[in-house]
């Protein structure tokens, strides 16, 4: 099977002012813009020209928030005034900012630009952003799975940034200043890491012409280098009950797992084999959902979730249940087992198809592939290089890699319900 | 059997819509049957035997979503699956089809084990609604504003009618009732000759069934204000406008504008007010409920700031609804409702459900008709839509003064 980035080859150049762009074009109805900065939640240190720096948590969506904030007007209203809907998100690795609309999306781009060469902190704007942000992880933390996957950060975790969510928490973005929003942002919104793509039934040629023209105040970009956390390899807490006001229970299962090397492609591989082993002895088609489901140890299927930043994979799986502790026993026996028989070629091979069948269905999401381009080639791997690496994945791998994991790489939250809790 | 071509995309979706009349006594049955019917087939007899073979078929996926829209209570199953083109499989077509068929037609007595799961899975849904409180908030607010009536009440139906359930009355209604409901049958994605051909042998599934206009009045009431607590940091606040204007109506495109210029966007007045005014919201949204004639907002409020942000809001659309907004913010709405229209084309997904609701409600407009309408809507349009807009419900859900997770 053929596999390709875009229909149409990306046309690719590098501004003077080092920021790299590329244009794709889409025959499609919306024109869609995306400029990743390199700096997400988990950058904690770095180096620049020779000296270290430390970034606060939380930075890098605080940063998000006050980029719209121009000295003399509110970067969102021009953007709604010329007609188009403008958006931002930050994640744990890059800060991006979003342009979408059908009409103005060549000055829309370049004043996109200009806002994120722009930088206007004052100390009354900042300790206002504090309230909204403030009410921004609020919302969050009322969210149940927000505080599953929390308490099981807390199990896992020394010091990784992981552990202080993207938004920061509220003692965090508390202690940011309107100085510290002005390094960071002189040393990554200037970096040359920094990526514009554009989609869309554009010119590509008049977009190239518009973009080489742009008068930027960035004259030399910078080149910070992050420094790896040296987080440790065992988990913190093996195991956790919670009383919390919860009317059903839930079982969060932690694996930590680190990887001894920063290759973007070993990272790949071994998140899809960790993906793939748990999948076939924990997943909707294995055995054990099938038992535990119709012995009433869990009420639906495991909810699973990967982050691998950093050398450090976590990976949790979550299920309602009002008997965790049992369903724990099980768990553990279940991946121990010396001989399983959830672990087999066929099962393999059908998931692997569902795998590349998940792969192509993701990219009909236009927004979607446009990320994925991005993050994906910020961690220096392209999309088809993304589809060939998962090609290659046999299951005498994944038999290999569950010999990897050790009992004492696992950590359980057991979470009661409230009639277990009185 | 509608086909929906289009070259763009990967996948094809196959969607199967029952459409029946409102009954509340039914909620139960067919929230449960739409998770027996995609649990099992005959070929395929247990979820784990389905799961592999839909893991086999690129992974293709089965999503059922139940819900009830204007005079209707409609079942939707999705069928998503890589197109077959894409991958030189001959044979995967065939195989989806038969899943197809085996889910839905000719099925014998449903096996107690999976009824037992659905019914267990129910529960869940309804026991744990309180730990998810935004869902948990919205199906309140539902019930406070339409109280007896079948838009207020849960679409699992209650726990004493979960417990009280059997198999039985499951299969006799699958039988009796949700094969003579209406069906229709959507496809879109990359659809060739060979693939329409094959597919099309599924159009034989299809009727068509008249269905009575239900009955809706609510908007006499005196206003109703209710407040409720529950162990957490925010404060949810809901306010539920009567706007009887529904998808017909010469004012619907103007319905749209103004609710996108009340808190649909992020130059809205509430939005500006509460979040960058204020600061005491991060989440302000409105949401136009045309098949029910509401148009309701919400804001999610620091604990401290909740009785603040609730007179702010009432003062703010009370002001509004007299003053209406500009002629520079009503263009601004306007570019930002058609840029949510074309990005809503661009995405698959919304494809089908667009060209379903249309048909259902008996409209038929292209895009070049709606740009042209969201052009011509004039500020008397909004004022005189801002002024068919009758509060009736309000609903707060919040922490208690205290709260750390």
């Amino acid at each position: 099977m053929k596999f390709n980035d875009f229909n149409e080859k990306p046309v690719k150049f590098q501004l003077k002012n080092g920021l790299n762009v590329e244009l794709i074009y889409a025959p499609t109805l919306q024109t869609y813009v995306q400029y990743d900065i390199p700096l997400g939640s988990i950058h904690e240190r770095y180096v620049l020209d020779g000296k270290t720096y430390t970034l606060k948590p939380g930075i890098a969506h605080f940063l998000e928030h006050m980029m719209y904030m121009m000295p003399d007007h509110d970067a969102f209203e021009h953007f709604h005034q010329i007609g188009v809907i403008a958006n931002a998100m930050t994640t744990y690795r890059q800060t991006t900012y979003g342009v979408i609309g059908h009409k103005n999306m060549l000055p829309a781009t370049l004043y996109l630009i200009k806002m994120l060469e722009t930088a206007s902190f004052t100390q009354a704007r900042v300790s206002a952003e504090k309230s909204i942000i403030g009410e921004e992880i609020s919302m969050y933390d009322d969210e149940v799975d927000t505080i599953i996957q929390k308490k099981m950060f807390d199990q896992l975790i020394f010091k990784h940034p992981i552990q202080h969510e993207i938004t920061g928490k509220r003692n965090d973005i508390a202690k940011i200043t309107a100085k510290d929003l002005k390094v960071a942002f002189d040393h990554f919104y200037a970096s040359n890491k920094r990526q514009l793509l554009i989609l869309g039934p554009i010119d590509v040629k008049g977009y190239k012409r518009a973009l080489e023209d742009f008068e930027s105040t960035i004259k030399v970009a910078t080149n910070p280098q992050f420094i790896q956390v040296d987080e440790p390899s065992h988990v913190k807490i093996n195991e956790q009950d919670y009383n919390l006001d919860m009317n059903v229970g839930v079982l969060n299962v932690g694996i930590k797992y680190t990887i001894d090397t920063i290759d973007e492609a070993t990272l790949f591989i071994t998140e899809i084999k960790m993906l793939f082993l748990m999948r076939l002895l924990f997943g909707s088609s294995s055995n054990f959902h099938e038992t535990m489901t119709d012995n009433h140890q869990m009420i639906d299927g495991f909810n699973f979730n990967l982050i691998l930043e950093d050398q450090t994979l976590i990976f949790m799986m979550d299920v309602e249940t009002s008997a965790p502790h049992e369903l724990k026993l099980f768990v553990i026996e279940h991946f121990f087992k010396i001989v399983n028989e959830d672990l087999n070629q066929d099962d393999f091979d059908a998931l692997k198809k569902a795998y590349i069948g998940h792969f192509m269905m993701a990219l009909d999401d236009i927004e979607n592939r446009l990320f994925l381009y991005g993050k994906y080639q910020l961690n220096g791997l392209s999309l088809s290089d993304a589809f060939k690496l998962l090609d290659t994945i046999t299951y005498d791998d994944i038999c290999h890699f569950k010999n990897l994991i050790h009992q004492n790489m696992f950590s359980f939250s057991h979470f009661m319900n409230n009639d277990q809790n009185d | 059997m509608i086909f929906l071509p289009t070259k763009q995309y990967q996948a094809i979706h196959i969607s199967f819509y029952f459409i029946d009349k409102i009954e509340s006594d039914a909620f139960l049955y067919r929230f449960l049957l739409a998770r027996i019917l995609t649990s099992y087939t005959n070929t395929y007899m247990s979820k784990q035997k389905l799961s592999k073979k839909l893991n086999a078929l690129y992974g293709m996926f089965i999503t059922n979503h139940v819900f009830v829209l204007k005079d209707y209570h409609i079942m939707r199953f999705n069928f998503v699956f890589p197109n077959p083109v894409f991958l030189d499989d001959d044979q995967m077509l065939d195989d989806i089809i038969q899943i197809i068929k085996e889910m839905f037609f000719d099925r014998p007595l449903f096996k107690q084990s999976i009824f037992d799961e659905a019914k267990r899975y129910t529960l869940n849904e309804i026991r744990s609604k309180k730990d998810h409180k935004f869902d948990y908030a919205k199906d309140q607010l539902m019930h406070h504003i339409f109280l007896d009536h079948p838009y207020g009440k849960p679409i699992t139906g209650t726990l004493d009618e979960v417990l009280n359930v059997s198999l039985t009355e499951i299969y006799d209604y699958y039988q009796n009732y949700l094969l003579n409901n209406q069906i229709n049958i959507y496809v879109s994605g990359h659809i060739t000759d060979d693939i329409k051909h094959k597919l099309n042998v599924l159009s034989t599934y299809e009727r068509q069934k008249h269905i009575e206009p239900m009955m809706l009045d609510h908007m006499h009431r005196p206003i109703q204000n209710y407040s409720e607590q529950l162990s957490m940091g925010q404060a949810y606040i809901f306010f539920a406008y009567h706007l009887n204007i529904d998808r017909k109506h010469p004012l619907y495109i103007a319905a749209l504008l103004a609710n996108t210029l009340i808190a649909g966007y992020p130059e809205s007045v509430l939005y500006k007010l509460l979040r960058e005014t204020y600061f005491i919201a991060y989440d302000v949204e409105s949401k136009y409920e045309y098949d029910r004639s509401y148009l309701i907002l919400y804001a999610g409020v620091n604990l401290e700031s909740k009785t603040l942000a609730y007179n702010l809001i009432i003062e703010t659309v009370n002001n509004f609804i007299f003053d209406g907004p500009s002629n520079e913010r009503l263009a601004e709405a306007k570019d930002y409702l058609k840029n949510e229209i074309y990005s809503a084309l661009d995405f698959q997904d919304s494809m089908i459900p667009k060209q379903f609701i249309a048909d259902l409600l008996g409209f038929e407009e292209t895009v070049d008709d709606i740009m042209l309408k969201i052009d011509q809507v004039t500020q008397n349009e909004i004022l005189e839509v801002l002024s068919m807009l009758r509060l009736t419900t309000t609903y707060t859900l919040s922490g208690a003064d205290s709260y750390e997770v």
